[in-house]
Parts: structure tokens; sequence; C-alpha cells
């Protein structure tokens, strides 16, 4: 056969598909190929003429092998791309949804409160929802007919004279007498509920009392140890301002306001336009509840502080209505 | 408590800007809410005098007013319009507070020049119904600057501790003044002479300490001077006539409440004495009310007057024609009052100052400012009926250690420095050697303690002053065992697509009677929140109702809250966890939904405890009423019963739900420290093998039998068995089921011939042939 002929292969080959090639490589390379047999008949030839064919067929297999593989992997290359082409889908469709489930924001904002004071070396202590009248209000330094016992009107139970705590302090007092006279720093999240015939209010809420009891303490560790919270929970460059204000159970007695987080001190609806948002009540602790929680009161000193998660959760996610909390509304608690 | 700054002022020599003076009260504890400036941009408008007036129909007159350089005239509806009085006057093209525009306007045939202004539409009272009369002589000035405009009120918000001695303007004003390093100047004025005590009319004597009456003839129903009706709206009061508008004036100024008699209503001798048993007043609100022998009265020989120091009788009371006019300032025991109005269920402002305490220092100086004031007003002069005075209380002294205030306030100050900031609040305190001695006025009751004078120490150099101190490090925060486990039940539950519900633990005590015995309020605020929960499912229920209201019907919740169970004389309280679920896990369009049942419920406990690494077993069944009788479970905790698992049953549940309601509940202290560490093997290399095998059985027998006796049967090569299908129907004989099982085998030291594997499938197969198993191997 002459160049032309091979040439003409070479040409096919780039032309064949995969079955096509299959068949031309029987035809030229198979065992009984026409280049096969070419190179077979070359024992024939004069050794002179030999030796000059055997190189020219010998070039001629490597050029046609190497063409063969060349158009098999081009092949190969638009079979995959013409693959994935027809693997194509609707991107825009949603992703599986998976299970999982919603946390409740109470939760999730006393767990924030418990971990940042945890970081700063409290203890969680907890009490009972059930209490008796000196727990809640006498050992706290509300005396029987005391004007400040109109600010906490209490649910009773029927029976028992017992009534359901109105703050978490009676956790103060327990606590106290657990570890008096060595020295407390304990945070006590839980529900207390009071007797509010009012519709903004709900009867059942969250509070997180904080109670230091040591020698020396002072309204400079007060201070410190509320103003690193804030600025904790709500940055660092949070505005604080710590001003006079009267609880039974604190003296002296403070409140911590933290400068709006809204409307950066200009005055807006959530902060009643003052520019400053009541975050936490706080004091000393009175001389008579370390006394009641059997402490001498010239021996240590103490501070307290507390403040409701309900508030804080609603100006967090700037909940309008706080019975809605409480509700289990799956439409409600489907967003966090 | 409202009060407009200028009033606050006008006791001050030199008085800052309000919006200064608003810092250093806030700063002090009597925190300024709310700064509301009023009667701005009236610079247009003037104070004009009416030269004549003619009248247009039976409602309308127009009236010449000078303006002072010219004359306009002027239509009014107003029935108090008359020649030679001032009035204010917008005129055309003038704009009044709250926007409106004023115009020149046709009445009945006459162009009204402008318009004159009743009190409510300059915005500066609630007085609608008349002209604002303006002072005599007025005519032609500015009306901003007769009436004292703008002015700038203050809405307070005073704690009890404060209001004690600051629930009145002089309070205010020397509390402004300490904050200043000044003092306030008082309109101290003598009573008049008069009576001294009158034997008898106070009896018992502690009951009144203090009784003052003063009798005077005036006018009959005079109105209050301008100024004083001004600082009462600006209070947020309204105006009566100024035998009553001064005791309310008197009451905001000193703090002291006065009453007014209309004298010629009462007979003989005002007298101070308990109620009879069964006596009865009508009070000014017309109602009838029963007294008892706790109730202090003022009374005169015809029966009760007043409830003392808490509302006034009808008989007696102030009206339009009274000209011969009693007033009395007294000091009634705070007790007795408080007891009275609580009872009586009237806490006006009078009582809630009585139960307080009046300052006596002060009533006489009080009733002294009202007469003048009266007397100014041409009522008078006054004489006076009764003097009974407490004695002066001599001042309490009080010792304090300056050092100790020093470390309460963690504040470095002196002596001498603290000793300033007393006196400034009117507490004299002098050094007596290591200790201070504080003199404390009668009307600083609320300091009692070396705490108090910290605090008031505190609030004068202010608490920003104070430095911020780290509490000392070196204690480890915890948050305890419960409140981990309580963090970790939550993040795993979460994980399982449960979400958490926070349920209240007040309900109705339909609510909680399915789930036993439980305590009840003794003062419900109403039926739906009259009982605490004996169980969390009974808030998990509750939840239910609310979603299926709203349409919801696939439901996942969890709640880790407190139950209260009735124990004698008392209740217990446990922490517990719940879970809800209901409906179906969410569908998707890459498949099909998946309904919950009573396994989805075992499933999700069975995953908790095993990432809990607690021994939990559910053992069949319980005795629960209120779940399905035969779809119930007792959850354990090794062999100690922690709580229980099972469907609801369908009583609880609403008529039209159809699907299963699964609920689990446990008590969560028996968890507390019971989480195993697990026992770690390394993987086995060695290939394992499985087998399929379906055995049929009668539907009693149970799953957990079969699986005990393939267990049993195969011994130790067999690593684990598994149910895959569960199967009834048409190819199975009736009474029984299809179980498939997949048997997983393997051994940790070597490969299984296919010889060992299928001696343990025929021991398994001979074992499951007791149950009547007809066994079919894949
Ligand atoms: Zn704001």
């Amino acid at each position: 056969m002459a160049d032309q002929d091979w040439q003409a292969y070479l040409e096919a080959i780039d032309q064949a598909d995969l079955t096509e090639l299959e068949a031309l490589r029987v035809e030229v390379l198979g065992r009984r190929g026409k280049l096969t047999e070419a190179l077979r008949a070359l024992s024939q030839l004069p050794p002179e003429a030999r030796r000059e064919s055997g190189q020219m067929l010998n070039r001629t297999k490597a050029a046609i092998e190497e063409r063969l593989m060349s158009r098999r992997q081009t092949l190969a290359e638009s079979a995959l791309v013409q693959r994935l082409a027809e693997e194509r889908v609707d991107l825009t469709l949603p992703g599986e949804p998976i299970a999982l489930g919603h946390p409740h924001p109470l939760a999730m904002i006393q767990e924030r409160l418990v971990s940042i004071f945890v970081a700063m070396g409290f203890q969680v202590a907890l009490g009972p929802e059930v209490e008796d009248d000196w727990h809640n209000f006498e050992a706290l330094n509300f005396p029987k007919d005391h004007p400040a016992r109109d600010m906490q009107d209490s649910f009773t139970l029927a029976s028992g004279g017992w009534l359901l705590r109105t703050h978490t302090s009676p956790v103060q007092i327990r606590a106290m007498r657990a570890s008096a006279p060595g020295p407390l720093r304990i945070i006590a999240p839980g529900r207390v509920y009071r007797r509010d015939d009012d519709a903004t209010h709900a009867s059942a809420f969250h509070q997180i009392e904080g109670l230091v009891v040591d020698h020396g303490v002072s309204m400079a560790h007060l201070k410190a140890t509320l103003a690193t919270f804030v600025r904790e929970l709500f940055g660092s460059k949070v505005a604080i301002r710590f001003r006079p204000s009267y609880f039974p159970f604190t003296e002296p007695s403070a409140e911590l306001d933290v400068g709006c987080l809204f409307c950066g001190q200009k005055g807006c609806v959530l902060c009643s336009e003052t520019g400053w948002l009541e975050v936490l009540g706080a004091g000393l602790v009175h001389p008579n509840v370390l006394l009641a929680g059997g402490y001498d009161p010239e021996a240590v000193t103490g501070f307290a502080f507390g403040l409701g998660i309900e508030r804080l959760t609603m100006l967090y996610y700037q909940i309008p209505d706080v019975r809605i909390l409480l509700q289990g509304d799956l439409q409600f608690l489907e967003q966090f | 408590m409202r009060v407009p700054y200028s009033w606050i002022a006008s006791y001050l020599a030199e008085a800052p800007p309000a919006v200064e003076a608003a810092q250093i009260l806030s700063r002090q504890g009597l925190l300024v809410e709310h700064q509301e400036l009023i009667g701005a941009g009236l610079e247009a408008l003037l104070a004009v005098e009416v030269v004549t007036t003619r009248r247009l129909s039976a409602h309308l007159q127009a009236a010449v007013v000078s303006t002072g350089n010219e004359t306009v005239e002027v239509v009014s509806g107003a029935p108090n319009i008359r020649a030679g009085s001032c009035y204010p006057w917008a005129p055309p093209g003038s704009v009044l507070p709250g926007g409106r525009l004023i115009e020149e306007a046709v009445f009945a045939g006459q162009v009204s020049a402008g318009m004159l202004l009743s009190a409510q539409e300059l915005g500066v009272g609630e007085e609608a119904d008349r002209l604002l009369e303006l002072p005599d002589g007025a005519g032609g000035q500015p009306l901003a600057a007769v009436l004292g405009l703008p002015e700038t009120v203050f809405d307070i918000d005073l704690t009890p501790n404060l209001a004690v001695f600051c629930q009145h303007v002089i309070g205010l004003a020397e509390e402004l003044a300490a904050g200043l390093g000044r003092r306030v100047r008082l309109p101290l004025k003598e009573l008049p002479e008069g009576q001294r005590e009158l034997p008898g009319r106070v009896e018992p004597a502690q009951i009144a300490p203090t009784y003052l009456l003063a009798q005077l003839t005036g006018p009959p129903g005079p109105a209050s001077p301008l100024w004083l009706k001004r600082r009462l709206w600006d209070s947020g009061l309204r105006t009566h006539n100024l035998y009553v508008d001064i005791t309310n004036y008197i009451a905001l100024a000193w703090g002291q409440p006065l009453h007014a008699f209309d004298l010629d209503q009462i007979k003989g001798e005002v007298r101070v004495r308990l109620a009879a048993a069964g006596e009865t007043v009508v009070t000014l609100d017309g109602i009838s009310r029963q007294l008892g022998p706790d109730d202090i009265v003022i009374a005169d020989d015809l029966g009760v007057l007043n409830v003392a120091g808490i509302l006034g009788g009808l008989r007696g009371a102030i009206s339009e024609s009274s000209s011969h006019v009693l007033i009395e300032a007294a000091a009634f025991d705070p007790a007795r009052i408080r007891r009275s109005f609580r009872r009586l269920g009237l806490p006006t402002d009078a009582a809630l100052r009585f139960q307080r305490g009046v300052d006596r220092e002060r009533s006489s100086a009080a009733l002294a400012d009202a007469l003048a004031i009266l007397a100014a007003a041409g009522a008078g002069p006054a004489e006076m009926v009764s003097r009974r005075e407490a004695p002066p209380a001599p001042p309490r002294r009080l010792t304090v250690r300056p050092e100790r205030v020093a470390q309460l306030l963690g504040y470095p100050i002196g002596e001498a420095q603290m000793a300033h900031c007393l006196s400034r609040l009117g507490l004299a305190a002098t050094a007596h050697s290591a200790a201070l001695v504080v003199e404390v006025p009668d009307r600083r009751r609320d300091v009692a303690t070396e705490a108090d004078v910290a605090e008031e120490v505190g609030r004068l150099i202010g608490y920003d002053q104070i430095p911020e101190t780290p509490l000392p490090s070196g204690q480890v925060g915890a948050a305890g065992a419960d409140w981990e486990l309580v963090r970790e039940v939550r993040h795993w539950l979460l994980g399982m697509g449960l979400s958490e519900h926070w349920g209240n633990s007040l309900l109705a005590e339909r609510e909680v009677t399915p789930f036993g015995p439980a305590a009840a309020l003794g003062n419900p605020l109403s039926v739906e929140e009259a009982w605490l929960r004996p169980a969390l499912s009974a808030s998990l229920l509750k939840a239910l109702t609310v979603n299926l209201a709203f349409r919801h019907e696939d439901l996942r919740l969890f709640e880790v809250g407190r139950v209260f169970f009735p124990a004698e004389d008392a209740v217990r309280e446990e922490d517990h966890l719940a879970a809800l679920l209901t409906g179906g896990w969410p569908r998707s369009w890459t498949g099909i939904r998946r309904p919950i049942d009573l396994f989805s419920g075992k499933g999700v406990l069975g995953a908790l405890a095993d990432r809990l690494h607690l021994p939990l077993t559910l053992e069949p069944g319980s005795s629960h009423s209120f779940l399905h009788p035969h779809r119930q479970f007792t959850v354990r905790l090794g062999s100690q019963e922690i709580g229980w698992l099972g469907e609801a049953h369908p009583a609880l549940l609403p008529e039209r739900l159809k699907q299963a309601v699964v609920l689990w509940e446990l008590a969560l202290a028996p968890l507390i420290g019971q989480s195993q560490v697990p026992k770690v093997r390394l993987p086995s290399r060695q290939p394992t093998v499985q087998r399929d095998l379906a055995v049929v059985v009668p539907e009693t027998v149970a799953f957990a039998e079969l699986e005990a006796a393939v267990v049993a049967a195969a011994g130790r090569q067999l690593g684990d068995v598994a149910l895959f299908d569960l199967y009834r129907g048409p190819q199975v004989e009736a009474g029984h089921k299809s179980l498939a099982l997949r048997l997983t085998f393997s051994d940790p030291e070597r490969t299984l011939t296919e010889t060992e594997v299928d001696e343990c499938l025929s021991r398994v197969s001979q074992a499951l042939a007791r149950f009547g198993g007809d066994l079919r191997r894949g």
C-alpha cells in the first residue's frame, strides 16, 4: 500500500465515532489487519528493501496508534461533557429540610447570662418556686404591713400558708444560710410569679439574681462586676449609667441603665425617648438581710443584683408582647 | 410625679436651666423620665383687654378688644367674656400649639379678627368651656410672658424611699439645692392668732398628733389665681375653685394634705375620734361607707364628716356657694390610715401621704402658706380654731463610721467631705472621736442605719464617681451538674428536631386533673391560671391546643421545667423533662412524610439516652389513665422508675384530632451524674458476614422475645441483630406477622467460614421454630 493510503486511514480515524474507531483499528492493526499483514509480508522482501519498508511501516504503525489513542480520548472527553450536560438540574429547587428543633428565646438569653457569670467565677444556685413568707419577704427586709409589699402582690396556695415566690431573691437567703460564714458568689436563674392584674404582664416570668458575700465587698466591686457583664452582653462600646434607686433588700441601692441600643441614645419609642434602657437593679446587701442569711454584717458585706429575662429577651429580639413567650406557638418559635 | 420645673425653681434663689436640673436630680436617684416642653411657639399671641361686647346670637358675642396699639373685633362663644377683662388672643395667621392655623372667619355675619382662647386651646390646661382669664392689666403684653411660658414639665419616677421626703415640690427643690450646694428659700409665715387646743377635740390623742384648723370667710366659690391654676394644670390636676384648689396645691407643694370644709354645714365642734361600730358616712363620690372602730373620723354633733386623711364626706364639702370655710392640716396615725384605706379600697393621694407620715415640723408652715395665698385672693383673714401641734420631735442621732461608709462605697472619702455632703442634704454631721454623729430630721424617716447614710453620701457624690474595682479572681465558676445536664438534653433534643417550649406553670383545673393530684392557688386571678401543674405534659398539651387552633398539626416539642405535687401541708417540687410528638416529620419534595407514632417517641428517648450514655430502659406497660391503656411504657433508670412514655389517651385530645399524640416525661434529678463513660473497643479488622432471615410468627409473639432467642442461640459470633421489616398482609396468614431480621456475624480474631455462619443460622432457626415460626432465609 502506498503512503497516501495510510494517510487516508489517519484521516478516517479523525472522523470516526467509538464503534467506527474499533472497526478501523481491527482493519489496520488487527491480527489480520492491513498493517499487520504488511509487516508480516516484509520477510518476503530482499534485505535492503526490507529495512527501508520496515522503517516506513513501523513509523506508520506508531502514527496510527497515536492517532487512535488521541481520537479515543477526544471522544471520551466529549462523551463526559455530554453526560454532564444531561445531568443539568433545576438549581432553584429548595434544599432538603433537616428536621432541627428551635430553641426557646428565653432559654438562649438565660444561657447567655449564666455563661457570662460562670466565666466570672459565679456558681449557679436554684431554689423552690413555692416559698414561705419569711424567705420571700420577711428575711429580705419586707416587714409585714410594709408598703413595699404592695409592689409585689403574690399568689398564695390554697392550703398551708405558702406563696409563689415573687422574685428570685429568696434564693439569696437559702444560699447564704447554706454558706455562712463562708464567702459566696452565686447566680440564681428561675421562674417567679406576680399577681399583677394587667394585660401587659404575664403572671409567670423569669429573673436572674446574683449575690456576692465576702470581706470588704463594696459598691465599686458591684460596679465593676455589672459593667463587665453589660459590656460582655451588649459590646464594649455600650454606654452605662448607674443611678441611685430603692429595693428593700439592698442599701445603698442602684439601677443600671445602658445607652439605648436602638437609637444611639437619640431617643426612640423603645427607650421612651430617654436614650436609656433600664437593665437591672442592684445594691449592697442590706444588713438585715445578711443577718437573716446567718452572717455578721460587721464581718462581711455583699452585693446583689437582679434582672428580668423577659425584658432582655424582648429588647434583644424586639418582641412586642410578653404573652407570646409562654404560649408555645410554633409560628413564633420557628423564628429562632 | 409630674411637676413644672418653674415651680421647683421658684424655691431657689438662682436655678439652673431645666436640662441641667434634670441631670442633677436623676443622678441623685430622682429619675426625670421625661421632660415635656409646653406652650412653646406662642410668640405671635397676645394678651388683649376687652373694651366692649355686643351680642350676635344666643351663643355668640362680638368683642372689641385692645391689643395695645389697635383695636380689633373678635367673635367668641365663650360664656365668661366681659368688658375690662383680659384674655389670650391669636391674631389671624398665627398657629396654635397642635398646629391649628387661625384665619379671619365670619360668624353670624360678623368678621372675626382671629380668636380668643381657652386654656385647652392653648395647650396649657384642661379648661375648655371658657376663655382663660388673664390678670387685669395684662392687655397688650406677649402672652408667653403673661403665662410664664414655655414651661418644662418634669415627669419624675420616685422610688418609695425618696417619696418619704420628696413627693412634693419643696422636697424636690431641696434635693436640687443639695445637688447644687445651696439652700432653698421657703415661704415661711406665721399662723394667725386663735384658740389653742379644745379639750377632747382629738380622742384618743395619738390618732392625730397634729390637728390644725383655721376658719375664714371669703367670696363664694372664688376662682384661683392664674399662676396657681397653671401649676396645678402642669402637675396634671384639674382646677375647681380656690378653696378646693388650695388643698391640692399645698399637698403638692409641701406634701401636707389639707381638707376644706363648708362651715355652714357643720353643727357644733369639729372633733377627731374613732368611728363607732356600724357608723356610716356618704363620701364625696356619693358612696355610703360602713366604718368601724379602727377608722379615724372627723365628726361634728350630727355625725361623721370625713374618713380622716382618706376621703371627705358629702356633708361639709365645699361647693360653689361656700364662703365660710374651715381648713384642716393634720398628721394622722400612719398605721391606722394604712389599714383603713386598704380595707375601704381608697388609696387616695392624701391616704398615701398620711400612711408614709407627713413632716410634722412643717404642717403649720404649710397651713400658713395656704392662708397667705387665700388672703391674697381675698379670702380671709383667717383665725385658728384648733392649734394642736405635736411637739417637734428631737432629731434622731445616728453614729456612723466614716471609714466604714468609705469602704461600703469603695470610694476614698474622708470625714470632712462626708460631713459636708450630709449637711447639704440637711443632715447635720459633727465629728466625735472616730465617728460622725448625724442629726436626722423627722422628715428623713428613711435614714435609719449606717448603710442609709452611705447611700445618702453616694447619691450626693454621684454613683458615676465610684470607681470600678474588679472582684478578686481565683473563684472557679460552675453551672453545676444539673444545669449541665439540661444543657446537654436541650442540645440533643434540638438536634433531633424537637423545639423547646416554656409553658406557664399555672393552668386550669381541667388541664391538670388528668395528671393526678395538683396544688391549687388560694387567690388566682382567673380560672385559667388557678392550679400548679403536676406534669409538664399538661403544659405541652396546652401548647398542642394553641397550635391546633392555628392549624399546625405537626408538632415536636420538649420542655424542661418545674412541676408541683401536693404533699402533706406543703408542696413538693421536681424538675422534669417532657416531650410531645404528633403529626409527621417535615414533608419535602424529595420524599414522603413520615408519620409520628409511638415508636417515634421511643426512638427519640432512646437516642437521647444513647447520646447521654444513660442506662434507660422502657418497660412495656404502666398504669397511667391519661395514656392509651395498651400503648404505654414505664421508663426506668437501672431499676428505678423515673417516668413514662406513651400515646395520650384520646379522651385528653380534641375529638377532631385523628393522629396519635406521643408524650413522655421523666424526672431530671435521678439522671444527674448517671452518664456512663462508654467502654471503647478498637474496630474489628476481620470481615463481617450478613445474613437476612424472615420469620412468620403469631401476633402474640413479642419482638423482644424473638430477639432474645436469636441472641441466645447464635452465640458470641453474632455481632448485631436488627429488625428491618415488619409485614402483615395477604402473603401472611391471618393473626400472624412477618419480621425480617438482619444478622451480622464476625469474629474478632479471624475470618469466619461459610460453614461456621451456617451452623449459627441453623441454631437460630431451631430456636425460632419454638415460636411456631415459618422461616425463610435470604
Ligand atoms: Zn432609644
